[in-house]
């Protein structure tokens, strides 16, 4: 599979503070990755490194196959970068301020305002056009900003906390956007604190804590990483004690208990053990009334992973 | 107004839509036209004349074109290079810099951008006030080629000052802090042009003796141009060879200019995060302070000037001292930084086993400089062998190598204030360099009497360690540097670079360990 994003080693120290310890990190084309990790983990130094607004100090990394430090006018073509705190220009009204941005990233001039119309629609800001910046509410502003990270139609989108001051509408909105942008192939990097939308919307997560990556991978890849042994209840219409012989049977599954007509067992290995015992239990008569599974979400997952000291 | 002329340089459009638009320059041409009629109306109150007397008209004009000229001057050389040096600044400050550091527009181009856009309402009032010099200019019969040379002076110095601005910002800013100050630009800045513009009045003559900065400083300029039978000095004397003042002035500014534009935009790749070529920046760089050390030494070719070599005149010493404000605020950005090394550190630890140098390459090359230098030295000692009666061939290279000296130990000592302190170790080391040397300096400074001609040794001390005492040889009574002085520097500079090595060392011993780590 084609990486979007690649880095090795990747380091960056600010003063005494060591932001990035050495991170090595593999982001196929086409996901939606989830940065999650306390404040001062280093998710915004490697947004910012990955956007070429900061150098590394050791280490490479590559964005579309742009090195960002011998290639930086290359990466910066192939990324759109929303950093997480910014001021913009008060005077400049908003059909301005994309265009300015059109300009900088070489967009040709003649589908300019074209474009530009059809982001202030995309981000519901065609009312704001010959608006001051300064007029602008903080959620306008944040989707004005968005807009301006899609203005040169960049592969690459690094997004730092993008839902952040948006209310619920605009949230759900900007949600929607984020999977369109998604189904249109591009490789989108979201750090945020706000988990359950990043279920949502990631195909795969990264969890960060003081510079280093603690676990990354598609999002069952990471529950079933931080699940480990998983606990998993069958309810039977009878002969659960029978049953649970045929459980113990597999490798896989370690019994707890046996409590009326349920079977309580921890499930070693990925879901599909939930299935060959179902269907076992089938083959060998027995009826089975409903199995549940401990199904971690992303606040449970980040919970277990993060230790959430801070650096 | 849709600017499509301007969209070439995006950043000049954005800084332009916001000063172009019609109220705004309503409101700025108002303003201007506003302040010129109340200046024609105070100088024409101030006419005395009695009731059979005529009205003095050609008088009355030219004291209108001066102040208009001074009006024009004030926006292209003060208001423009404010705006200019603001527009950069408040990036820092605000915190839009991330945004334009991420979109793949040059340096060059965003730095030009900010140069010729962010001016919009000073072209406004320049435009505005115009009709009043051109009607007063027409009046008192001043040629139009001089106003159009005139103007001509007052853009290339606009573009200079805006450049210098742009160097110090980018040199200031620090990334932790997100800081980049333009009042500290102008707090440099606009005392040097006082300087520089009062020197020559303060000499008399219109400083006709000068052939150094100062001369070309923009009052002097217009004088010369306008009112040449005020200052009727037209040539310059340069590397012994005379020049016409106005060409060589637009010369020397737009050369300077191209320098610290070149300078800035290097400055502002690396905090671009851009690996930059260094190569033809150095080598601009090194032209660029040889002509500019060639200046500072100009003194030494005064003999094809009116000046007579023997002549004890005070006015050599504040000129070297105006020059060495200028060295010295070039000097600290020879060094680089902790933050700067890191990185190289880490990747020449993986590469080979050296330690890192001291001086960087994006600003003016110290030691490759120095190596050019000694060749304009050994031309320079040859005019000397012939032309100069007073300095031996000795005396002039102890001169030189005396003032080199001193410049290359206070470098390290900047650079070993910014690795011990490492958080805002300029400015705490300008604070140390205060007290330590221009405070002391100050105390028992004498113009008379700061030399170090034999009579003067009373004064050795505190002194003797002070950059002054490098120009002690530009004092009539200077009969060559004491061994001691070269011997004590000399020692202090081995002293701190011994000290930056071992803290360069210490630096590096750090990041090996860490290094094996990371490859381990």
């Amino acid at each position: 599979m084609r990486c979007a994003i690649k880095t090795e080693k990747l380091r960056k120290e600010y003063d005494s503070v060591v932001a990035l310890k050495s991170l090595d990190m593999e982001i196929p084309a086409g996901e939606t990755y989830g940065l999650i990790g306390p404040n001062g983990a280093g998710k915004s130094t490697l947004l910012k490194l990955l956007a070429t607004a900061i150098k590394p100090d050791f280490g490479f990394a590559t964005v579309e196959g742009a090195n960002i430090e011998t290639q930086p006018i290359e990466a910066r073509k192939k990324a759109g970068f929303m950093p997480d705190f910014y001021a913009l220009y008060e005077q400049v009204v908003a059909e301005d301020f994309l265009t300015y941005f059109a300009l900088a990233y070489g967009v040709s001039r003649e589908s300019i305002p074209g474009l530009v119309d059809k982001l202030l629609a995309d981000v519901n800001l065609t009312e704001k056009r010959k608006a001051n910046i300064s007029e602008l509410s903080r959620g306008m502003r944040q989707r004005l900003v968005f807009a301006k990270t899609l203005i040169h139609d960049p592969p690459v989108l690094l997004l730092d906390e993008p839902l952040s001051g948006l209310d619920p509408k605009a949230r759900a909105e900007m949600i929607e956007i984020l999977r369109l942008l998604r189904k249109s192939g591009k490789t989108v990097v979201i750090s945020s604190h706000i988990l359950s939308e990043l279920s949502a919307l990631c195909t795969s997560i990264g969890i960060i804590e003081k510079g280093e990556m603690k676990i990354t991978g598609t999002i069952d890849e990471v529950r079933q990483a931080a699940r480990g042994a998983g606990k998993v209840e069958i309810e039977l219409i009878s002969n659960a004690a029978q049953a649970a012989n045929i459980i113990s049977g597999f490798e896989f599954a370690e019994m707890r208990a046996v409590v009326g007509n349920t079977i309580v067992f921890d499930l070693n290995g990925d879901r599909s053990g939930i299935a060959l015992i179902n269907e076992a239990l089938v083959q060998s008569g027995f009826r089975v009334v409903s199995i549940s599974d401990e199904r971690l979400n992303l606040e449970d997952i980040y919970f277990k992973v993060s230790s959430h000291e801070v650096q | 107004m849709k600017l499509r002329f301007a969209m070439g340089l995006p950043e000049a459009w954005r800084l332009l839509r916001v000063s172009l638009r019609p109220s705004r320059m309503t409101a700025m041409a108002f303003a201007s036209c506003f302040i010129c009629l109340l200046v024609v109306a105070f100088n024409y109150i101030n006419i005395e004349i009695t009731k059979e007397q005529q009205f003095p008209a050609v008088l009355f004009y030219t004291r209108i074109a001066k102040a208009m000229f001074f009006y024009q001057l004030i926006i292209w050389v003060v208001a423009i290079p404010v705006y200019a040096s603001g527009a950069l600044s408040q990036e820092f400050s605000r915190g839009t810099w991330v945004f334009q550091k991420t979109t793949p527009q040059s340096a060059n181009k965003l730095l030009l951008g900010k140069l010729l856009g962010s001016g919009g309402d000073m072209y406004v009032a320049s435009f505005a006030g115009f009709p009043f010099l051109a009607f007063s200019v027409l009046k008192c019969g001043i040629p139009t080629v001089d106003v159009f040379f005139v103007f001509l002076v007052f853009f290339c110095l606009s573009v200079l000052l805006s450049c210098f601005c742009f160097f110090l910002i980018l040199s200031i800013y620090s990334e932790n802090k997100q800081y980049g100050n333009s009042w500290v630009a102008f707090a440099v800045l606009i005392p040097l042009i006082l300087i520089y513009s009062a020197i020559p009045v303060l000499n008399g003559e219109y400083g006709r003796n000068f052939c150094s900065i100062p001369c070309l400083s923009p009052v002097f300029v217009i004088f010369t141009k306008l009112y040449p039978e005020l200052c009727p000095l037209n040539k310059i004397c340069f590397y012994s060879m005379k020049f016409p003042l106005i060409p060589f002035a637009l010369l020397f500014y737009i050369g300077l200019a191209f320098a610290f534009f070149k300078a800035a935009a290097a400055r502002m790749k690396r905090l671009a995060s851009e690996t930059t070529s260094c190569w033809p920046t150095a080598v601009l760089m090194i032209v660029f302070n040889l002509f500019f050390i060639g200046f500072l030494m100009n003194r030494l070719s005064c003999d094809y000037c009116r000046l007579s070599v023997d002549q004890d005149d005070d006015s050599f010493a504040i000129l070297a001292f105006a020059n060495l404000v200028f060295i010295y605020l070039a000097m600290p950005q020879h060094t680089r930084s902790i933050a700067e090394i890191r990185p190289w550190l880490y990747k020449l630890d993986s590469q080979r086993n050296k330690t890192a140098f001291f001086f960087r390459d994006d600003a003016p090359m110290f030691f490759t400089t120095i190596l050019l230098l000694l060749v304009f030295i050994a031309t320079s000692v040859i005019f000397h062998a012939v032309y100069f009666v007073r300095f031996s061939i000795l005396d002039s290279l102890l001169l030189i190598s005396g003032f080199l000296l001193l410049a290359l130990r206070d470098a390290l000592f900047f650079q070993g204030a910014g690795l011990i302190l490492k958080k805002s170790a300029l400015q705490r080391a300008a604070i140390v360099y205060l007290l330590l040397f221009i405070a002391p300096t100050m105390l028992f400074f004498n113009m008379r009497n700061f030399g170090v001609g034999k009579e003067q040794q009373d004064f050795f001390g505190f002194i003797d360690l002070t950059p002054l005492t490098a120009f002690a040889a530009l004092d009539s009574s200077f009969t060559g540097f004491p061994a001691s002085y070269i011997l004590v520097n000399g020692l202090l500079t081995t002293l701190f670079g011994i000290v930056n090595f071992r803290l360069m060392s210490r630096a590096k011993a750090g990041i090996s360990g860490k290094s094996a780590k990371i490859n381990g």
